[in-house]
């Protein structure tokens, strides 16, 4: 997460790539 | 919070409605970057020495993560009067706050002092949930008509037993000089509309709108959560950080469109590395013109320079929310599950639940407010009020 935003405000032009990137890590994290 | 959390928080507001905390979003996201690969800091200073176990030990053994000058020594005044009134011998361990945030999973799981410092709500029944805290509830028998339903709620996890003693909370606000706002005829924005305007006449004006810190990773986390709470709504917002929504949903792309929009008025030459108290200098020396902070960005401020720091509440998104959550972590202790000394920290739970102990840190860092509702308010400062006005009744949220 804080990677993941701290990549936002570098470039913030790329939100898709960027919230999927964020769901996929989020899954991992709750998944079991 | 003197820095101490420092994390946005969700409280739950006066009509039900939680604030959140950015902070626990980490948690929640497990995401501490870093937490598995720091060196066990934290754990390496943990309580060796407690005086063995018996009820009769006097020590007590305390993890602080309230490292900042201000709050660190507030918090010797509050352990110096601790030990008059119990007897106990208190031994204080305070460890750099970033990093007690980013060891704590470890430091709990290893050797860990009686009592350490944490936060309420979600942060607190992670570690409630995992077997790594005392459960209170006993203390909290004696402590109880000290605090509001609200703020046992907080300190509740969800087995219904009490882990968490607060302590105070702060909020989260967009914090400006008074003296800057005058000279330049800014008004504080109550729409997004009118936050935008205000970065662009801010910024043609010669001033930088929007001070920018994120030494720790969290400063900037309460950007999101007002922005994603003012456009989606605190429940959103809440089922998001724990899980129950998509990341790719449309409403988080929008929010993402929201920050997009102001983010070049913020301080970005460096600002990711920046701490957040430089952040707070350049906003006492009028090169900033805001900062969106917690209220103990006014540790930082000092004299006639801390009576000119003002604050005004993240404006309105979408007017179907409109200003109804505020970020407002709650700060406090717990006891860890490895105690040595379990009747002496409860001694000292109990001590640190009163009005005593929570003013005379107050006395020393009055950039919160006190979580004891007997506590003596008389003292508060403007923005001691204002904070209180702003989490307090009339809104739909916060108070815990």
């Amino acid at each position: 997460m804080i990677p993941s935003l701290q990549q936002f405000i570098k470039n913030p032009k790329d939100t898709t790539s960027l919230l999927s990137s964020i769901e996929k890590q989020k899954q991992s994290i709750f998944v079991g | 919070m003197t820095r101490s959390s420092r994390s946005p928080t969700s409280l739950p507001g006066a009509a039900g409605t939680p604030v959140v905390n950015r902070r626990d979003l980490l948690k929640l996201l497990g995401v501490t970057a870093g937490a598995v690969t720091l060196p066990e800091i934290l754990a390496a200073c943990g309580s060796g020495k407690s005086g063995g176990g018996g009820t009769t030990s006097k020590v007590v053994t305390v993890g602080s993560n309230a490292s900042d000058a201000v709050p660190k020594q507030a918090y010797v005044d509050v352990f110096a009067k601790a030990k008059a009134a119990t007897g106990l011998d208190i031994q204080v361990n305070t460890v750099d706050h970033n990093t007690f945030q980013q060891q704590i999973n470890t430091y709990l799981q290893g050797t860990p002092q009686d009592v350490f410092f944490w936060f309420a709500g979600n942060r607190m029944n992670f570690f409630a949930q995992k077997g790594l805290a005392t459960p209170i509830s006993d203390v909290w028998g004696k402590i109880g008509p000290n605090f509001t339903e609200a703020l046992k709620a907080a300190s509740t996890g969800t087995d219904g037993q009490q882990y968490f003693v607060p302590f105070y909370y702060y909020p989260w606000a967009v914090f400006y000089r008074k003296s800057v706002f005058e000279q330049h005829g800014y008004q504080p924005a109550k729409t997004w509309d009118e936050y935008v305007a205000l970065l662009k006449q801010q910024q043609k004006d010669g001033l930088t709108p929007l001070a920018m810190a994120d030494d720790g990773g969290w400063p900037v986390m309460g950007t999101f959560d007002y922005i994603n709470m003012r456009t989606n709504g605190y429940q959103f917002h809440i089922d998001l950080m724990n899980g129950k929504q998509s990341w790719t949903d449309a409403r988080v792309k929008t929010t993402f469109d929201h920050w997009a929009e102001i983010l070049p008025y913020h301080d970005l030459q460096g600002g990711l590395a920046r701490k957040w108290e430089e952040a707070a200098a350049t906003l006492a020396q009028k090169k900033t013109a805001m900062f969106l902070l917690g209220m103990f960005v006014g540790q930082q401020f000092q004299g006639a320079d801390k009576d000119d720091l003002d604050f005004f509440a993240f404006p309105e998104i979408n007017p179907q929310f409109g200003q109804d959550s505020v970020e407002a972590p709650i700060d406090g202790f717990m006891l860890s599950r490895k105690l040595k000394n379990e009747d002496g920290s409860k001694k000292l739970l109990e001590y640190l639940a009163g009005a005593e102990a929570v003013q005379a840190y107050l006395k020393s860092d009055p950039n919160n407010i006190a979580a004891n509702t007997k506590a003596d308010t008389s003292g508060y400062n403007s923005l001691q009020k204002k904070a209180v006005e702003l989490i307090g009744a009339g809104r739909t949220s916060s108070r815990r």
